[in-house]
């Protein structure tokens, strides 16, 4: 019977003498010969710059172009294709945030509330922006489940907050935002609510306008996609109240020696040539996520986190952080083998062919939190099986015997 | 999993150090000098302190969270290090990037790629003219798993940034 593993060429490989065990989705994902293809036949058969001839060739790139950002829109439920600007990354549009929205809507005193949970990439962007602007950062702690702590949300917000940022899914602890109520509470200040959904696309579905968000940022990479392009969703009205980052070709209207008036939305925020092939590949990404279903991808995550959590229970000195419940780990593992550094179970792991993340996975002050240095995390996604779990967790047992 | 592949890297030497590294202590702040160094891929810190009179390194001490290449690394260096002059001291720590870099760079191709089939001479130890490394030069597996380059390398980085802030002064 043909399965989802059929579609990733790169698993029947082997590492150190094994199977490959692909177990660091949430670093970046595995892609489908789908996505490939489609990156292939663009180069085949339809590569010449976008916007720019009036020949066939540039007609048809452009128009594979622009039909990714539709399908981009149509997959988080954006009102629009204008409301999806192509970026190099989720830390890109997050950093395109801080310096083209944040000057503009911060004055010294001001408050930036961001959680304790942070990926680095959510926390210095504004570090920088705060010192530029004399704009304060806050931080909203988090229960002992690792969730954040919502009651200390609404304890920082106040009519001084006027950017609160958080993750959507934590890429530490696998846990949920409950990014609609955070939103509504933020709405209530005033404040412009920037969600980074870098582990949230292509795990479940996903709704901006239900959830209401102003600015959502991810990562074509981490859903099946090609490295190299990202995506910033905006409302209407704040990508306006934005200024572009960059300027050059494409971005402009018209220029004169003197100045240059600027494109509409989203174009304007797009100078020079962009990654064509990425989001003729990212496009190819959300057409496959959708044949298999975002509902199906969400419950074999949560199946096999469920094993996980259960194999994992059983092996001894071994801490999971995070929640307790498969539910809310949305395929990220994070956890630590005591007396063993989280680098060489990695490396036994490794030598099994299994392959996991061990660091502070760039979130130092998540770590401290914990009250630890790192941790090994391994994350379960769609196209992994009980093999994979069976080898992982077999593997974890010889580290710890061949440590402890 | 083969554990002869793992015995490579983590030789017998390494995991003892590993488990009861030596000078792992803290040195009073009043004496000698330290530094401190950061893993970036990990978050490991490294504080390492030396001692230096006359131009001879008299005690040191290292400080600390790392994995067992780090800390067996950072144990023998001190182990080979206290006693010794500071340009004998810059000799080792010369011949210990030497011992770590060499085989990387022979098992490149004319890509730049590293090849699988790196040379295995941990056995026969290290000899650079008259530098011996002692039983630093069960490192030399590392150079097989690059990856790891870096934990290998934290303490000897530290030492070297510690003697030029000592030389300097």
């Amino acid at each position: 019977m043909k399965t989802v593993r059929d579609d990733f060429t790169i698993l029947n490989r082997q590492v150190n003498g094994h199977p490959l065990t692909y177990l660091d989705g949430a670093a970046t994902s595995q892609k489908p010969d789908q996505v490939l293809d489609q990156i292939r036949a663009y180069y085949d058969q339809k590569n010449a710059n976008v916007h720019r001839g009036v020949y066939t060739l540039s007609q048809e790139a452009t128009t594979s172009y622009e039909g990714a950002r539709a399908k981009v829109a149509a997959m988080i439920g954006a009102a629009a294709a204008k409301n999806i600007v192509f970026t190099r990354s989720t830390t890109e549009s997050l950093n395109w945030l801080a310096q083209g929205y944040g000057p503009n809507h911060l004055e010294a005193g001001d408050e930036i509330l961001l959680t304790q949970l942070e990926h680095h990439s959510n926390i210095v962007p504004w570090q920088v922006l705060g010192k530029a602007t004399g704009a304060r950062l806050r931080y909203v702690s988090l229960t002992d489940k690792g969730e954040i702590d919502l009651a200390d949300f609404k304890n920082k917000l106040s009519q001084k907050t006027k950017i609160v940022s958080f993750a959507h899914v934590s890429n530490v602890l696998g846990s949920l935002a409950p990014v609609k109520e955070m939103t509504t509470l933020a709405h209530e200040v005033g404040a412009t609510v920037i969600v980074d959904g870098a582990q949230g696309v292509g795990h479940f579905p996903i709704d901006v306008l239900d959830l209401n968000v102003d600015f959502y940022a991810f990562s074509g990479h981490k859903m099946l996609g090609p490295t190299g392009i990202g995506v910033l969703y905006g409302k209407t009205d704040f990508l306006e109240a934005m200024t572009p980052v960059q300027y050059g070709g494409e971005m402009i209207e018209r220029v004169t020696l003197e100045e240059a008036t600027f494109q509409e939305l989203p174009w304007r925020f797009e100078a020079g040539t962009p990654n064509i092939a990425g989001a003729i590949g990212l496009g190819a990404a959300v057409d496959y996520l959708n044949e298999v279903g975002l509902e199906t991808i969400a419950d074999k995550e949560e199946e096999l986190m469920a094993a996980a959590l259960s194999a994992l229970a059983e092996i001894p000195d071994l801490t999971v952080y995070g929640p307790k419940d498969a539910k809310n780990h949305h395929g990220v593992l994070s956890f630590n083998l005591a007396g063993v550094h989280p680098h060489d179970v990695a490396t036994v792991l490794d030598m099994a062919g299994v392959e996991v993340r061990a660091g502070h996975h760039c979130a130092q002050p998540l770590m401290d939190y914990l009250g630890i240095q790192s941790a090994v995390r391994a994350t379960f996604a769609f196209y992994n099986n009980q093999e994979d779990l069976d080898r992982f967790v077999s593997a974890l047992r010889q580290a710890r015997e061949y440590f402890v | 999993m083969n554990q002869a592949d793992l015995g490579i890297l983590y030789r017998q030497v390494i995991l003892d150090h590993a488990k009861n590294p030596h000078h792992f202590r803290t040195l009073p702040a009043s004496v000698g000098q330290q530094v401190e160094k950061f893993n970036p891929s990990c978050g490991d810190v490294l504080q390492v302190r030396m001692v230096v009179l006359r131009n001879q390194i008299q005690d040191m001490s290292f400080d600390g969270a790392g994995c067992a290449i780090s800390m067996a690394a950072a144990s023998m260096l001190t182990e080979q290090l206290i006693g010794q002059s500071l340009p004998a001291a810059r000799e080792k720590l010369a011949a210990f990037s030497e011992l770590l870099m060499a085989d990387q760079v022979q098992g490149q191709n004319q890509d730049g790629l590293f090849t699988d089939e790196s040379q295995s001479v941990e056995d026969k130890g290290w000899q650079d003219g008259d530098v011996d490394l002692g039983e630093l030069s069960a490192l030399a597996g590392v150079r097989q798993f690059p990856t790891r380059l870096k934990c290998a390398t934290l303490a000897s980085h530290a030492v070297t940034a510690l003697i030029a802030k000592i030389e300097g002064e």
